[in-house]
């Protein structure tokens, strides 16, 4: 009775608010499944209902409650990999190349290990759009591939 | 210290503003490259996140116009050193004021003028090619996610607003030349 007051009076058997919208979801499936064969409409059973508590968990209010979400990354583990590298490579490669060169190569004269820097900088850059044009034929190979296996 | 006309006790400031224009305007350049194609490359995403890849080239861009400023800075703080070393406006002739320079181990190789010209050259041209890189970015990948034979176009421009931030270094590295 109580539930049915909750449910804004409306006036629904439970057995019909049970198989709601969402009746196609596996949790009252497996409810409904049961009482079918021996029950009429008005009868119930007792110990599948659920307190007010765990209405807040109803499948159609929200629906990813009861399912595991898909936390894998969406981005598969070398694309981070090159990233990472291409990040350390900006951050150290510039200033750590002008400070090797200084003293080992130009003998202290910074301005030729500046430009080393500035160069060393633009080499990642190359780099960088080299994979990724690389990785865009990568990704069209795959494509292909599984194009073929398809057939 | 012999306080004289070229090798006032104020020059070393000079020499300081110029390392903070260099970071404080190359920098800026570089985040609003970085922000405004980020925003493209957001939008991109999320229609098409096989382009991601590519589309961050205009990001990669515009932390080079950020290390451009950092070598720079590097450049002239090593040559800003405190006393007994001299640091001049311009062109101080160590021999002719202090004959007994040498014997105190000072060096007298900077200009604080030079040092100021050489920060806000590379400051202001990588402000000036972030802006571009930004806009140029931003714009890019959005028409890259709907026409892939823009993506050459597209870098192409890219490498010239990037060439901007490069004259701006070989300027200041020049102009650092002539302070030792």
């Amino acid at each position: 009775m109580n539930e049915v007051v909750w449910r804004g009076g409306s006036g629904k058997t439970s057995e019909a608010a049970l198989t709601g919208p969402a009746s196609t979801r596996e949790k009252s499936a497996t409810r409904t499944s049961t009482p079918k064969t021996s029950t009429s409409m008005t009868s119930r059973i007792v110990s599948t209902e659920k307190n007010l508590l765990e209405k807040d968990d109803r499948d159609d209010r929200s629906p990813g409650a009861s399912e595991k979400s898909n936390i894998a990354p969406a981005v598969p583990a070398i694309v981070i990999y090159k990233l990472l590298g291409f990040t350390l490579a900006m951050i150290a490669g510039p200033i750590g190349m002008y400070f090797l060169t200084l003293d080992t190569i130009f003998h202290g004269n910074s301005t030729w290990a500046g430009a080393t820097a500035a160069l060393t900088a633009n080499v990642v850059l190359i780099a960088y759009v080299i994979v990724a044009m690389n990785e865009d034929e990568s990704e069209k190979r795959e494509a292909a591939q599984i194009a073929k296996k398809g057939q | 210290m012999a306080d004289n006309e070229l090798a006032p006790k104020f020059a070393p400031f000079f020499g300081m503003a110029g390392i903070a224009f260099a970071m404080i305007f190359g920098c800026a350049g570089a985040a609003y490259g970085t922000a405004k194609s980020g925003i493209g490359i957001a939008g991109v995403g999320t229609f098409r996140p096989d382009l991601i890849m590519k589309s961050l080239i205009p990001v990669v861009m515009a932390g080079i116009i950020a290390v451009y400023s950092l070598v720079i800075s590097v450049l002239i703080v090593g040559d800003v050193k405190p006393p007994p070393n001299t640091y001049s406006l311009f062109e101080y002739v160590l021999s002719l004021f202090r004959p007994f320079a040498a014997m105190e181990n000072a060096k007298d190789d900077s200009s604080g003028f030079m040092h100021l010209g050489a920060g806000m050259s590379v400051g202001l041209t990588g402000l000036a090619a972030g802006y571009a890189i930004g806009i140029v970015g931003d714009a890019g990948v959005r028409s890259y996610m709907l026409q892939s034979r823009i993506f050459v176009g597209m870098v192409l421009i890219l490498i010239f607003s990037e060439v901007l931030g490069l004259y701006g270094l070989i300027v200041a590295l020049i102009m650092n030349t002539r302070t030792n």
